[in-house]
């Protein structure tokens, strides 16, 4: 009993250690931001630190490689995407990593609540959606970070339809966490939830917006 | 007293800096005050050295740098920055989890600070799974986490609010 008592003490100060060094980035990308690339604010326009734990792999308990493979082949885009789990980060982002490697960066607990609080498990599949979007749509694909956002709802919208999602249940994540104005890096709520809906409407129709990605081909 | 000698051993060894700890409290004390200076220590260089004093914008005169140079220097040095931070993460995480396993192993009275007393009755400690007490200690409680999956249904289920 004594020794249990004390490891439930060591364990309060390893989670305290563990929120040390895992926070002390200053701002982050808002909830539901999903990307930090391109930032045009600050002194860089990369990602900040994240704090990543390790690589998913096929057949782990995070089941995001499995999901990946599934939006890739629903999508038809055979491109590697290296994607690596994040803690305590309140975040899922895409980004170019060294030598032009794709990468997805997720907090697992993060994608839990988003399901949570929007009240579908697609909340986190449009999530991880998006963010493969921004590898299809590319990074600088228009001048506005804005537009590139809208790119990245499209195919997300695109994605859920063919995976099975109502045209409700895809909007739902962005409706519940956007925001009602544009800010500097994402537009409103209002506006991805019409890109979703647009990206929905084409997969259901069974035709694509081609100037919504980057190096697609007709 | 073999214990204790065993627990100072195995910690200098494998965090490999000294945190020359006689009890539990003081080695993680140390080790709090280490991965604060790591914190302190990126920041500083995140948000003032590096972008005024290693890639600045302007020349001691005021003149703009190339943007482009700048830029890509900041991002190289930041890289060469996150890395390092990334290493130091690591270590802290891993000294963290020797020291917890070196604490399993002293007697009671060498821990500062007092365990939590179970309610009356309760049988709350009891219950404690001590699978899971090993994923914590291992520093990181990745397996605990869901598992992400496509719905099956369209609307998808509707999980339980926290």
């Amino acid at each position: 009993m004594r020794k249990l008592l004390r490891i439930i003490c060591l364990i309060f100060l390893l989670f305290n250690i563990l929120n040390f060094t895992s926070s002390s980035s200053s701002t982050r990308t808002a909830f539901c931001g999903f990307s930090l690339v391109g930032g045009k604010g600050g002194f860089y326009s990369s990602p900040q630190r994240e704090y990543i734990t390790k690589k998913a792999v096929t057949g782990d308990k995070s089941g995001l490689p499995e999901v990946v493979r599934e939006i890739k082949k629903t999508l038809g885009f055979n491109v590697e995407i290296d994607i690596y789990i994040a803690k305590a980060e309140n975040n899922c982002f895409a980004t170019v990593g060294k030598g032009g490697a794709r990468l997805l960066i997720a907090d697992i607990d993060f994608l839990e609540s988003v399901n949570n609080y929007a009240g579908t498990k697609w909340a986190a599949i449009s999530v991880i959606a998006h963010e493969v979007g921004h590898h299809i749509a590319g990074f600088n694909h228009h001048e506005s970070q804005l537009d590139d956002e809208l790119d990245a709802d499209y195919w997300s919208g695109y994605v859920l339809q063919k995976l099975g999602s109502s045209e409700n249940a895809a909007t739902k994540c962005i409706l519940k966490f956007g925001t009602e104005q544009d800010t500097d890096s994402h537009p409103n709520k209002y506006t991805r939830a019409k890109t979703i809906e647009s990206g929905w409407g084409d997969a259901k129709n069974g035709t694509i917006d081609y100037q919504r990605c980057e190096n697609c081909k007709p | 007293m073999k214990k204790n000698i065993y627990l100072t051993v195995i910690v200098i060894l494998l965090c490999n800096t000294g945190f020359s700890q006689t009890n539990c409290g003081d080695a993680v004390a140390q080790l709090q005050n280490y991965a604060s200076q790591i914190n302190q220590f990126y920041n500083n260089e995140y948000w003032t050295i590096i972008p005024n004093q290693r890639c600045p914008a302007f020349d001691h005169i005021g003149r703009p740098y190339n943007p482009v140079l700048v830029q890509n220097c900041r991002l190289q040095t930041l890289a060469y920055l996150n890395n390092w931070y990334q290493q130091q993460c690591n270590y802290v995480n891993t000294c963290y989890a020797t020291i917890v396993r070196g604490c399993a192993l002293q007697p009671p009275s060498s821990i500062n600070r007092p365990a939590p007393k179970p309610k009356p009755g309760s049988e709350e400690s009891e219950q404690i799974d001590t699978d899971q007490i090993q994923d914590l200690t291992a520093g990181i409680d990745e397996d605990k986490t869901v598992r992400i999956t496509i719905p099956k249904t369209a609307e998808g289920f509707k999980p339980r609010r926290n």
